[in-house]
């Protein structure tokens, strides 16, 4: 018999709600070549919800050899309308529209036509157009995935102004117990103890948090306060250590306290309050926080929420407790005891939390009618020590970046102007030169096929484009040598921009003019595949997407991410 | 026929890997192994490359769970073989590709998948899911000396690289994460783990609808003070130490044992008397037995979670959840109430039993633990969680249990998408003639943990000189356990196409085996020991036999250094007598015992002149030494026969290096760490040797 769910083996890396998110997706494709159809085959495949296919091209000969998404049979028609079908057969639960028309055209002509989609992906678009789609998308934070694939290389970039994570899931989240800072029921459960007079049984199985606030409450009045510096912190530990007791069994076997144990090894930490994770600092201090507006996302009012929370009743340093327990030495009976204990506080922390709540969607005249749900609600109180906020850098910014004495790059168009919000200049980021430094410290002499140094490449190719209409080693009988000379020269400005003139050779210009611009089928699934990762990680707000650009070297299969 | 559309097609490639690689992309023969996620993805590009010859085998049929990423299957395919509709899937988008031939079969027992199948390709690519059959492959690889093509998924996380016996590592140079197994005692006794409930939920499925017997949780009425010898315990398939210090908190317990033995027809067929046994089990399990354990005293001494006893009538609601249950199933994301817990443990009982054909399949023993059968994931989810409530353990979804249970291992399209890619990459690239040792290995992080690397590439490792596959001197035996006997091992293939001629055997004992009355190996020299045994089959031997996949060393007191370690793959023989058995055996691998004596004993020479020379002018002589080896790689031949030859002179003295290195190795982990562990060992000279290999390619 078969099991009946069959995202079963996927829900189990991004839950029901992230495959929930999956299923309500609306996803536009621009270009329905190989690059285009394989990321969209990955996405459709995992239930994504509407897919949307745009392209002006009618099948041809030379499709039918490089994408799997067209058949012979199909020469002649749209190609939009015939990957999309073939896409759809994949899975019924996904259904799409074709719109064939060059996309150019619909991005210069309708731009309107791109609100309302979870995600577009540009493959495989020329330059100006896709500076012009970035910037439509960016007024409506609409998230652009551009992606090509470039003989044997590849490369991926994000655009989106603002993009929260729910779950960044990037480390395992520290238990907040509360043990210096303990809520009335643990105390309360500590103070019914008496370590003294209590039996043997209770004494060694006594759950470590109890003993730690018992402990410490010990300490505190003894010493005036509790432990602060390293050295009393150390000292209380090793008095932790001391108030264990000689148990044997009746037969005389002695018996190794283990809850003690687990008291030692907490005891030094138990005073300090628990960090914030970096990521999560950076949320509860942005500056959005206090400008929200109605339209925001849930996750902004959650976030303030947890910011005030944390500085009313988590006396500006705890976040909610956690209802569930770590595991720890007990007996059954007084780790469930303790465990309600800390139920309990986590229900009253989430009703504090949702007052928070409430009160900032009202200073922002949310619509009462449609609150947070509860799911949402339980989830993000269950990861929030795992939010994070990324903003990305406009691709109008990366290729305006020129260099003073810029000289070839002249001749492009001036991409600057495209982007409707008039960013400045733009500078060349460390990135490229970072990733030839980490290169080199990791004890490598040669760094020609450091992934980065293709990004130059293809920006390289991208102002011959531009200048001669046609990329290098394309069209009708090229001139290759000339070719190549052409596009090193764009590429030393780049180079010498991004600091790393010494590593790009004439050798890196003539692979890049040999490959005349083809998008050959295995670096198109590998793009493909990788672009689809990055639009699951976008679309369910879960896991941390490649921040900016991630760039595939088929040549020696290495591949680098880079802000660019 | 060169259509345009080829030509199209080809004007791609030939602009990137040139007209000369291309020629041999479409007449080599590749065979791919697997035809699920990564085998999919990649008949698909290997097809779109322009591969000429492919062949794919698979052993599975097409399932649901399937559907969300082996894109080539539809709905209508379930049931089918995937090796077959992937293959017709593949050609049919692209008729020129020429056929596919499929085979539907298992690649490690599979009759017909021999050396001389192996030989028959000029490339081997693996999309496998499991341990055991890449091992397989990776050993017939070495053994044929064909290149492998090695990849594989895990959720976000994937890798791929190639495989050259001798000149890059191979599949089993890196130790792998063993299964985890518990404790018999704590799966009966002493949970504190949601793992350990699920494991004896596992148990309990066996003995309440499964094969009773082989449950750990079973229990003779006459013979209460023996519990059975061993079991695999549940999440953790695999054996289990023996319960000896459970012995004695056994003794007597078997209070649920009456409870729970299967009801008779008039039972199952009337309604209300079904209930009322399954609320009997129920009562057995959670409160007497618990009770009874109690109340022995000492059970929980050592326990760190206490159970209380668990009375029906504390589970409140159950009877509302049972009915409720009979027909809808429980929400899978969300974790169950005590009394859903209860009320869904009592339905499935009842639905088990009341439909005839399970209960004629349980009666005799033959359904087995599937967590894609809904009904029996249902049983076990709710004995879990039951269990688990007893102990004051945290209860799970029935989805988190099922994760556990069926050890199911996440999977999703992208992840395995990435993988083939890479493997048809490497593919093209092995074909091209480049240097095993220069290509890529690449691992695939795809979650944006560990910086946001999403594949990053490392040169190959070199061989690991301990790894227990291509470091040593292997043959692989394909024969008939059951039926080939120990007579016809010594008589026909040890001394006969081996060349031994006083065998010594040794094999180490199944662990469910292992004990005082075994010990922990079985050893066996005709003219020393019981002959009585060489009329037995292989697998009939004692220690728990010679079963598929078990390592048999042989060596020979006659032959001094003639050893062999042979890895004994079992084949189904059906059909003619003994010599047919016999005659079926194949021996995969090069060895000759007369020739490895002669060698060890050259090597011991050698070793002895080079000795007294070293002892001569010692730091002089290295240094020549290390410039003089470093014309040595240059022939990927000389360095397997090196390999497998010479290795063996020094064998018994490297062996405390030998685990050490394992041990450094350690489990899979990003490349860097890895590699440095096992480059560990080579040459001095060596050591700079892949890094520049990959550099001047380019």
């Amino acid at each position: 018999m078969a099991s009946s769910d069959k995202y079963d083996r996927q829900t189990r890396l991004w839950g029901a709600h992230g495959q929930r998110a999956l299923g309500e997706a609306r996803i536009c494709l621009l270009n329905a070549g190989p690059t285009g159809t394989e990321s969209l085959k990955n996405l459709v495949l995992p239930g994504c919800g509407f897919v949307t296919v745009v392209d002006g091209e009618k099948v041809t000969e030379g499709d039918v050899g490089n994408n799997f998404f067209v058949s012979r049979a199909d020469i002649g028609s749209p190609r939009a309308e015939v990957t999309l079908s073939h896409l759809l057969e994949m899975n019924p639960d996904v259904s799409g529209e074709a719109r064939c028309v060059d996309p150019s055209d619909l991005i210069g002509g309708e731009p309107g036509f791109f609100e309302g989609f979870s995600l577009v992906i540009a493959s495989q678009l020329q330059r100006d157009a896709l500076l012009s789609l970035s910037a439509v998308l960016w007024s409506m934070n609409v998230p652009l995935i551009a992606v090509r694939s470039y003989g044997l290389v590849g490369s991926m970039r994000i655009a989106r102004p603002v993009h929260v994570c729910f779950e960044a899931k990037e480390a395992q989240a520290v238990a907040d117990l509360r043990i210096a800072n303990p809520f009335p029921a643990l105390q309360a459960f500590a103070d019914a103890v008496d370590l003294k007079s209590c039996d043997d049984e209770t004494h060694r199985h006594l759950p470590y948090p109890v003993l730690l606030v018992k402990l410490m409450g010990e300490y505190a009045a003894e010493h005036g306060g509790q432990p602060k510096t390293f050295a009393q912190r150390k000292a209380f530990a090793k008095w932790v250590g001391t108030q264990r007791r000689d148990i044997t069994t009746d037969e005389g076997v002695p018996i190794w306290e283990e809850n003690f144990d687990e008291a030692v090894a907490n005891a030094s930490k138990a005073s300090l309050p628990t960090p914030l994770r970096p990521d999560v600092a950076d949320v509860l201090a942005d500056a959005k926080l206090d400008a929200l507006e109605s339209t925001d996302d849930d996750f902004w009012f959650l976030a303030r929420a947890l910011r005030d929370f944390r500085a009313a009743e988590g006396k500006g340093e705890s976040l909610p407790v956690s209802a569930s327990l770590p595991d720890m030495t007990a007996t059954t009976a007084l780790y469930l005891r303790l465990n309600e204990a800390y139920k309990l506080q986590a229900t009253l922390d989430r009703a504090a939390f949702c007052a928070h709540l409430e009160r900032a969607r009202e200073a922002a005249g949310c619509d009462e009618k449609r609150p947070v749900s509860e799911g949402v609600i339980d989830r993000f109180l269950a990861s929030c020590q795992s939010i994070k906020v990324m903003r990305y850098r406009p691709i109008a910014m990366e290729l305006s970046a020129r260099a003073a004495e810029d000289g070839a790059a002249a001749a492009a168009a001036d991409p600057a102007a495209a982007d409707g919000e008039a960013e400045a200049q733009g500078q060349y980021t460390s990135a490229v030169k970072e990733a030839v430094a980490e290169l080199q410290m990791m004890g490598e002499t040669n760094v020609s096929m450091c992934p980065a140094l293709w990004a130059v490449m293809l920006r390289a190719a991208d102002d011959f484009q531009c200048a001669t209409g046609r990329f290098p080693g394309a069209g009708a009988s090229p001139d290759l040598i000339a070719d190549a000379a052409e596009v090193a020269k764009y590429a030393a400005v780049h180079a010498a921009g991004y600091g790393v003139a010494d590593h790009v050779t004439e050798e890196h210009a003539q692979e890049i003019t040999r490959y005349g611009a083809c998008e050959p089928h295995v670096v198109a699934a590998t793009m493909g595949a990788v672009v689809a990762q990055e639009a699951v990680k976008l679309l369910t707000q879960q896991y941390v997407p490649v921040d900016n650009t991630f760039i595939f070297n088929g040549i020696a299969t290495t591949a680098a991410v880079a802000t660019l | 026929m060169a259509s345009s559309a080829a030509a199209g097609r080809a004007a791609v490639y030939h602009a990137v890997f040139g007209a000369d690689v291309m020629e041999k992309v479409r007449s080599s023969k590749v065979l791919v192994v697997g035809a699920g996620g990564i085998g999919c993805e990649l008949l698909k590009d290997l097809v779109l490359v322009g591969f000429g010859h492919l062949e794919v085998v698979d052993l599975d049929t097409i399932d649901v769970s399937n559907l969300n990423r082996q894109f080539l299957f539809r709905p209508q395919h379930v049931g089918q073989s995937k090796s077959a509709i992937a293959a017709q899937a593949v050609a049919s988008f692209n008729p020129r590709a020429g056929p596919i031939v499929s085979h539907h079969g298992n690649i490690i027992r599979g009759r017909m998948f021999s050396a001389d199948f192996f030989r028959g390709f000029d490339l081997v690519i693996n999309a496998l899911d499991n341990q055991a059959a890449r091992s397989h492959v990776n050993r017939m690889c070495l053994a044929t000396r064909r290149t492998l093509i090695e990849g594989g998924s895990t959720g976000f996380a994937g890798q791929a690289h190639t495989i050259r016996g001798g000149a890059t590592l191979c599949y089993d140079c890196r130790p792998k994460p063993v299964q985890k197994s518990f404790p018999v005692c704590t799966i009966r006794s002493t949970p504190d783990k949601p793992v350990h409930c699920i494991a004896w939920a596992k148990e309990l499925h066996a003995l309440l609808v499964g094969d009773a017997p082989n449950s750990v949780l079973y229990e003779p009425d006459d013979a209460p003070d023996h519990p059975p010898a061993a079991a695999s315990s549940a999440a953790a398939a695999g054996p289990t130490a023996a319960p000896a210090a459970d012995a004695g908190a056994s003794r007597g317990e078997s209070v649920y044992m009456r409870a729970v033995r299967r009801p008779d027809d008039a039972v199952c067929d009337d309604t209300a008397a079904l209930a009322a046994w399954a609320r009997g089990a129920f009562d057995a399990l959670f409160r007497l037995e618990i009770e009874k354990k109690l109340s022995m005293g000492d059970a929980y001494r050592t326990a760190r979670c206490r159970p209380t006893p668990l009375p029906l009538s504390r589970c409140h609601g159950f009877e509302a959840a049972c009915e409720a249950t009979l027909s809808a199933p429980l929400p899978a994301h969300r974790t169950p109430t005590l009394g859903e817990c209860a009320g869904s443990f009592l339905s499935a009982l009842q639905t088990f039993f009341s439909d005839p054909a399970r209960r004629q399949a349980a009666r005799e023993g033959r359904v087995a633990f599937d967590k894609d059968d809904d009904l029996s994931m249902r049983l076990v989810a709710a004995a879990a969680n039951l269990r688990a409530i007893t102990f004051g353990i945290e209860a799970l979804s029935e989805f988190e249990i099922k994760s556990i249970a069926g050890n199911i291992v996440p999977a999703v399209a992208t992840t395995n998408a990435v993988v083939a890619g890479l493997e048809a990459m490497e593919a093209v690239r092995a074909l091209a003639g480049r240097d095993p040792a220069d290509a890529s290995y690449a691992v695939v992080l795809s979650t944006g943990i560990s910086g946001g690397r999403t594949v990053s590439g490392d040169v190959v490792p070199p061989p690991n000189p301990a790894c227990s596959e291509c470091g040593r001197a292997r043959v692989i035996l394909r024969l008939d356990t059951k039926r080939l006997t120990l007579r016809q091992l010594i008589r026909g293939v040890l001394c006969g196409a081996l060349g031994f001629e006083e065998p010594n055997i040794l094999f180490a004992a199944a662990e469910a085996e292992e004990g005082a009355a075994t010990g922990s190996h079985f050893s066996f020299l005709e003219d020393e020991d019981d002959a009585s045994l060489l009329g037995l089959p292989l697998a009939a031997l004692p220690a728990g036999g010679v079963t598929s996949g078990k390592l048999v060393t042989v060596d020979d007191f006659a032959l001094d250094g003639a050893r062999v370690e042979a890895v004994v793959v079992h084949v189904d023989c059906e059909g003619g007598g003994e010599e047919a058995v016999a005659a079926a055996v194949e021996v995969v691998g090069d060895f000759s015992a007369p020739e490895a004596a002669r060698a060890a004993k050259e090597a011991k020479a050698k070793q002895a002149a080079q000795q007294a020379a070293s002892a001569a002018a010692a730091a002089a002589a290295a240094a020549a030494a290390a410039t003089a080896a470093g014309g040595d790689s240059d022939s990927d031949d000389d360095i397997v026969a090196e390999g497998s030859d010479a290795d063996e002179g020094s064998d018994g003295s490297d062996d405390d290096d030998v685990f050490e290195i394992l041990e450094g190795a350690g489990p899979p982990s990003p490349p860097s760490e890895d590699s440095s562990a096992s480059r560990k060992r080579p040459r001095e000279d060596e050591d700079d040797e892949p890094k520049r290999a990959r550099l001047g390619e380019a």
